[in-house]
């Protein structure tokens, strides 16, 4: 290809967004349809980056750097290995998923599919970005939309949660802007470059206190226990599509962020905070799993069970050992997806029943077999069943949790049961049971707004039964940056 | 001397303007009022342009009047934005409402007079003429504040008055106790002098007061106590000219005092208290605000913190952030006024409420839109100006070794973030109250879009004003 593959990536929806607002914001078909043409080009630029990129060398491919203001160490240098490709992947299949999920929207569609692409934009931005400086700008451009997406099409207290979303991230940002800044003021050579920045010797008491200004910062971003109070409310208040990017990938750059940055640049931190964030994760996951037994909003269960979930990628990361990162990284992975799949459903649900509650529902298997079908799909992934993507993440977790820190990795097993219950609980309130006569003319999924939650599916199961190409795109990375800990 | 003498040309086309202004207010009778905003305009964009001419990249220095007046990058950059403000001012002006007909012609020659002697400032390389350009500066401020007929009015200007009589007492004692010490009004005598008069406690006490005159002008704790009131009452565009060039004035003089006093790092303990009492203050203060200049007063003394965050470093990469954020902070603030005034026109009162924002975007989302980029711009978010200068500032507090200070200011500007957010809040997600579209006049858009496009360069591209902040910084 002429152009370089990782700035078409990023200018895709950058582009559309710049074309979207130029359009008078009648016409509302012409907005969509450039936001699928989009989606669909990103999605076929991740396809073909997977193809040409070579999993086996844990390096940086497809680099690129551009001088920006070499002065002070800024440069646009984009460059990709083993997890952030991945990460990249999963970023397209859920815009392309959310933009045509998001069809429905009727009211005014023109921002909203302009702030759905510019947040898709900074994600993209932050997988790629090998600065650190545009590191920065690219994630605080993939949180402020967010507000915007939840305060003017969100249900559910919409105002709060986007004043208390926005807020706790930024505050989180603030000590990884000021982290940065000491990173550039400590080195001396004056730069922002993360490959420059390996060979940097830092001290053990420096390495303490730059793995915890990370971990707690970007950790407000992947629900960190006790910072993870943003997080259900977001996901309650926001609308499918926000939802779908903000569980499934937003909370992913947080613990992309510790991996990149805390994981990589400070070792003796990691190992010296090692038992302190797994205590934290373990926290965390069964928490919300515990919390989500007794919610009776399906948005507020997703939400809970998404704090739950992050624990677990975080419990891997802390675990500083193969299996554990690369259940993270499948975690991550997994996760979103399932995530997004759960939001798809649950969406097209509120849409046509206008409620989310247990206690409303009931017995929507009669009607609508195919979105409840969806629906429990999601939820069986959700609670490791075998078979699915999630089972295998889960698995690898908690053997690497159980071989670095036995406790706590038996403490997070018991997670399982609690999400399996209120998996079961809830889909059996809400799916099977007496049927509610409220909703008996309610419509099911047809079959283009089958298509996304369909593909969400594909890939949890293709993953789920033949995990070994998912494991030999990361294993060389995870290896390569786990190689110092050994 | 003669050839060089045209590098004066911008003081000499103002004085020339209030020339103009002052003769026109003899014949009052005889010309209809139009003919003033004409003029007015034209001379303010002949100084622009004249400014625009005598901006010499070439770095080299003039000095005039005995080496008490110097022409240099740096002073010539300022008298540029000062006058490309200047000239936004008077075009906004042309429709105020606050301001009574008969008196506009008055009002003009007061924001000339102002903009002369910051222009007088920003040059002044001696004590004395100092003093004087300041004072000139806070008459010609003093006057302007009560032009409406309101007993608020009356009430802010007298603070404003006293408080500011007050600091040029203390100004004018520390001058004479610095300039008394180091025997001469020449700032280089003293910048010479400096580093053996620092254990001196007398040149110390000397040092703070000289620095009370510009904590006052740029409204820092605890001189802060006339900014929400003066903005309140006062007519919209002449807060608009005190928010920009007056504030950028003062950042100005205070590096370049700072520098000029040897860069006394016994004083830094002080400047970091203030700086924090400022954000703290000025942030925690404007949350509670309902009256839009009120907030906007608050939230400028919040700026002054974070700007002497990045001026209490007195090394280069400081002044360098300084002057770079000075800049970014005169047009974000200026597009945020300019929102203001619309605003207040369109819904007839000289006090907008955050309410009066409702529905903004749909009323007119052009305005909608400035508001949105100005208001993040302040908050830092990226990729506008207000973040690269935040960037900058920090980055060099940093490197200094003010990790912890950089920390406080970072959260500070989250806190901020909440209210500039619901500005945002009111003007995108709230219904409007009033359905009537606002329509924009294509001077006004015009504006709008260069303000537009100049806060989205500066924040995706920093590279252009930085070199110049840096040459400016140099010649400091």
């Amino acid at each position: 290809m002429g152009l370089p593959l990782l700035s078409s990536i990023l200018l895709c929806p950058l582009v559309a967004f710049g074309l979207i607002l130029c359009i008078p914001g009648r016409y509302v078909n012409v907005v969509r349809w450039i936001a699928l043409t989009s989606a669909v080009l990103t999605l076929l630029l991740s396809i073909q980056m997977m193809r040409s990129m070579n999993f086996a060398i844990p390096d940086f491919q497809f680099i690129e750097n551009y001088a920006w203001m070499p002065a002070y160490g800024i440069r646009l240098s984009f460059g990709i290995d083993g997890m952030a490709a991945v990460m990249i992947l999963l970023t397209s299949i859920i815009i392309f998923c959310g933009v045509l999920c998001s069809w429905v929207i009727e009211v005014r569609v023109k921002e909203f599919y302009a702030n759905l692409l510019f947040l898709v934009s900074g994600v993209f931005g932050v997988f790629m970005s090998t600065n650190l400086f545009f590191f920065f700008l690219f994630y605080e451009i993939a949180v402020l939309p967010m507000y915007f997406l939840i305060a003017i099409w969100g249900s559910t207290n919409r105002n709060y949660a986007a004043m208390k979303l926005t807020l706790y991230l930024l505050a989180g940002s603030t000590l990884i802007f000021t982290g940065f800044l000491m990173l550039y003021a400590h080195t001396g050579s004056g730069t922002f470059e993360l490959m420059q920045l390996h060979n940097v010797e830092f001290s053990k008491s420096s390495q303490i206190i730059y793995y915890a200004m990370f971990f707690v910062g970007f950790g407000v971003l992947s629900a960190l226990f006790p910072f993870h109070v943003w997080s259900p409310v977001g996901h309650v208040a926001a609308p499918t599509a926000a939802s779908m990017l903000h569980a499934g990938v937003l909370m992913k750059l947080g613990a992309y962020g510790i991996i990149r940055i805390g994981l990589v640049l400070f070792p003796e931190g990691a190992k010296f905070w090692s038992p302190t964030t797994a205590i934290l994760a373990v926290c965390g996951i069964i928490y919300g799993a515990m919390i989500a037994v007794r919610q009776r909003d399906i948005k507020f269960i997703i939400g809970y069970s998404s704090v739950s979930h992050m624990g677990i990628v975080l419990l891997g990361i802390s675990s500083l050992n193969s299996f554990g990162l690369e259940g993270a990284i499948f975690q991550m992975f997994s996760h979103g997806i399932m995530t997004a799949l759960f939001f798809a459903c649950i969406g097209y649900i509120y849409d046509h029943c206008h409620t989310r509650s247990l206690d409303d529902l009931g017995g929507l298997v009669n009607q609508a077999p195919r979105i409840s079908v969806m629906f429990i799909i999601a939820g069986l992934v959700g609670l490791g069943l075998p078979g699915f993507s999630g089972f295998v993440a889960e698995f690898l977790v908690i053997v690497g949790a159980i071989q670095a820190f036995p406790i706590i990795g038996i403490i997070s097993t018991l997670a399982l049961l609690i999400t399996a219950f209120y998996v079961l609980s809830a889909i059996q309130s809400a799916f099977f049971g007496p049927v509610n006569t409220r909703f008996k003319s309610m419509p099911d999924v047809q079959s283009w707004q089958i298509f996304p939650r369909a593909i969400l599916i594909m890939v949890l199961l293709v993953f789920g039964v033949a995990p070994k190409i998912f494991l030999d795109w990361i294993i060389p990375t995870s290896t390569h940056i786990l190689q110092v800990y050994s | 001397m003669m050839k060089s003498i045209h590098m004066l040309l911008p003081e000499l086309g103002l004085i020339a303007f209030i020339g103009t202004l002052f003769m026109r207010t003899l014949f009052e009778k005889r010309f209809h009022h139009k003919i003033t905003s004409h003029i007015a305009i034209i001379f303010s964009l002949a100084i622009v342009v004249v400014s625009l001419s005598v901006f010499n990249l070439s770095g080299s220095v003039y000095n005039f009047f005995m080496d008490s007046y110097e022409i240099n990058f740096a002073s010539q950059l300022f008298k540029l934005l000062l006058s490309a403000l200047l000239f936004i001012v008077i075009l906004l002006s042309g429709k105020a409402q606050a301001i009574p007909r008969g008196q506009k012609t008055e009002y003009l020659i007061f924001l000339a007079c102002a903009t002369l002697g910051m222009m007088l400032l920003v040059s002044a390389n001696e004590f004395l003429l100092f003093y004087i350009a300041l004072e000139l500066v806070a008459y010609s401020t003093y006057v302007m504040i009560p032009f409406r007929k309101d007993p608020r009015a009356a009430e802010a200007s007298i603070k404003y008055i006293i408080l500011g009589a007050t600091t040029s007492a203390m100004l004018i004692y520390g001058i004479s106790l610095v300039t008394g010490i180091a025997r001469s009004t020449y700032f280089v005598d003293i910048l010479l002098m400096a580093p053996n008069l620092f254990p001196n406690p007398l040149f110390m006490i000397g040092c703070l007061l000289v620095l009370c005159g510009i904590f006052f002008k740029l409204s820092l704790f605890p001189f802060h106590f006339w900014a929400p009131d003066v903005y309140e009452v006062a007519p919209t565009s002449v807060v608009t000219f005190l928010a920009t060039s007056s504030k950028a004035t003062a950042a100005f003089m205070l590096i370049k005092v700072l520098a000029t006093l040897g860069s006394p790092a016994m004083l830094t303990p002080i400047l970091i208290a203030l700086a924090i009492l400022s954000m703290t203050l000025g942030n925690a203060t404007a949350i509670l605000q309902k009256d839009l200049k009120r907030l906007f007063a608050y939230s400028s003394i919040a700026q002054s913190g974070y700007i002497m965050v990045a001026a209490l470093i007195m090394n280069r990469e400081g002044n360098q952030s300084v002057i770079f954020y000075v800049v970014c902070y005169a047009i974000m603030n200026m597009a945020a006024f300019l929102v203001i005034i619309l605003i207040g026109r369109a819904m007839a009162t000289n006090n907008p409420q955050t309410s009066d924002l409702n529905g903004l975007s749909k009323r007119s989302p052009l305005l909608a839109f400035l508001l949105l980029v100005s208001v993040l711009s302040l908050a830092g978010i990226p990729p506008l100006a207000g973040f690269a200068g935040k960037w900058f500032l920090f980055a060099a507090a940093v490197q200094a070794g003010y990790s912890w200070l950089v920390l406080f200011a970072v959260i500070n500007s989250v806190v901020s973030l909440y209210y500039y957010l619901i500005l945002v809040k009111h003007a995108y997600v709230d219904p409007p109250t009033l359905e009537a579209p606002i329509s924009l006049d294509y001077r006004y858009q015009a504006i709008i879009l260069c303000i537009l496009g100049l806060l989205l360069g500066i924040g995706i591209y920093p590279t252009f004003l930085m070199d110049l902040a840096t040459i400016a910084a140099n010649s400091i």
